[in-house]
């Protein structure tokens, strides 16, 4: 079942969203953003990753939208089913994808699905302490500052904190009746 | 819940099963009084195929979880006690049972072996729904099932050919809820 949000859907990876996912994993600019890292990363190296796991329970998902297409790639991986958590992640590519709530959506319609589908309790996430978009983005979802992780990666000469963050299955049921985000 | 078998005099205990049990499970396998009792036809069983069962399982262990029900002080096995069919995403679980030797039936092992398994289930496993098939004729098992907190939730009729005949089975469930009390 595809993810729907207000106007984003979340669909599995194709063969043919190879190329986009390269292009975004090789940008700097987006290595400068996330968390995890990538080698330059060729189109085949790409493929074989999909050949690998386009069937098991580490769900990338593309990000897209009727205007723009595929814009990004959401995740919810290492799913720990008698903890009932797992870690979620999105990348957003185009810049022009970026202030239209395409993010909120997205993080919306994940939640969603990881909390009313797969009967999770907890989705863990991270990002830079100068993130400030992204930081926002979370906590208009409903997410929470839970500590810093000092010098925990390696980046451009230097390294860096990464904030640990997280939402609650019961947190996002009351978000979602106080700001009636589905209605 | 004070679980019996971390008692230091246990009578009975639970542990993972192991190869050297096939050697008594095959013998209750081949044995039609036992098998007479359980959902499963009566089949000849050579050691091979319990081998093959076992390495299954090993292979298996996110899905099934297998125990001998062992007496305390020997470590000799009495019986078995599964849950298979362990699904993450409804975590719920299917219970089987079976006490190997006649004269250790109607002496508390089994209602021992699924109180455990149920605390395992529960308070380890994080399952919420713990379902077991019974035969409509197998009273002693029901009323066990019953007094464990299970509840009969219906009867596939006519389900098992056993012994010459179409027998119906009992489908019974244990939800966690409201028995927090049990799992804390």
């Amino acid at each position: 079942m595809n993810i729907q949000g207000k106007f984003v859907t979340c669909r599995a990876m194709e063969r043919e969203d190879c190329a986009f996912v390269q292009e975004m994993f090789n940008g700097p600019e987006m290595e400068n953003m996330v968390v995890g890292w990538s080698f330059p990363l060729s189109l085949y190296a790409q493929e074989c990753w999909y050949e690998q796991h386009y069937n098991d329970q580490n769900f990338r998902f593309i990000i897209e939208t009727k205007e723009d297409g595929a814009v990004g790639v959401g995740t919810l991986v290492d799913i720990d089913w008698k903890n009932r958590m797992a870690q979620h992640g999105i990348k957003l590519a185009k810049n022009s994808a970026r202030g239209k709530g395409i993010g909120t959506d997205a993080v919306m319609a994940i939640m969603r699905y990881a909390f009313d589908e797969l009967g999770l309790n907890r989705l863990n996430g991270s990002w830079f302490p100068e993130n400030i978009p992204s930081k926002k983005m979370y906590m208009k979802c409903g997410w929470n500052e839970e500590g810093i992780r000092r010098n925990y990666v390696f980046k451009r000469g230097k390294y860096r904190d990464i904030v640990e963050a997280g939402i609650l299955a019961e947190e996002y049921y009351k978000l979602i009746e106080t700001n009636h985000y589905w209605e | 819940m004070r679980r019996i078998d971390e008692q230091e005099n246990a009578i009975y205990r639970l542990r993972e099963l192991k190869r050297e049990d096939l050697q008594k499970i095959n013998v209750w396998r081949n044995d039609p009084e036992l098998i007479r009792f359980l959902g499963a036809p009566f089949r000849y069983i050579n050691y091979e195929v319990d081998e093959a069962w076992f390495e299954n399982y090993m292979r298996n262990r996110s899905t099934t979880i297998r125990c001998a029900i062992t007496d305390g002080r020997t470590d000799k096995i009495l019986g078995l006690i599964s849950l298979t069919g362990v699904n993450h995403m409804n975590q719920s679980a299917t219970l089987h049972i079976m006490i190997g030797d006649a004269e250790n039936r109607d002496c508390g092992i089994g209602s021992f072996a699924v109180r455990g398994m149920l605390h395992h289930a529960f308070y380890n496993m994080n399952l919420r729904r713990v379902e077991v098939e019974v035969l409509a004729d197998n009273i002693r098992a029901q009323k066990l099932y019953e007094k464990c907190g299970f509840l009969k939730e219906g009867c596939r009729k006519q389900a098992i050919y056993k012994e010459g005949k179409f027998v119906d089975m009992m489908i019974y469930g244990l939800i966690r809820d409201g028995r927090e009390s049990d799992i804390s």
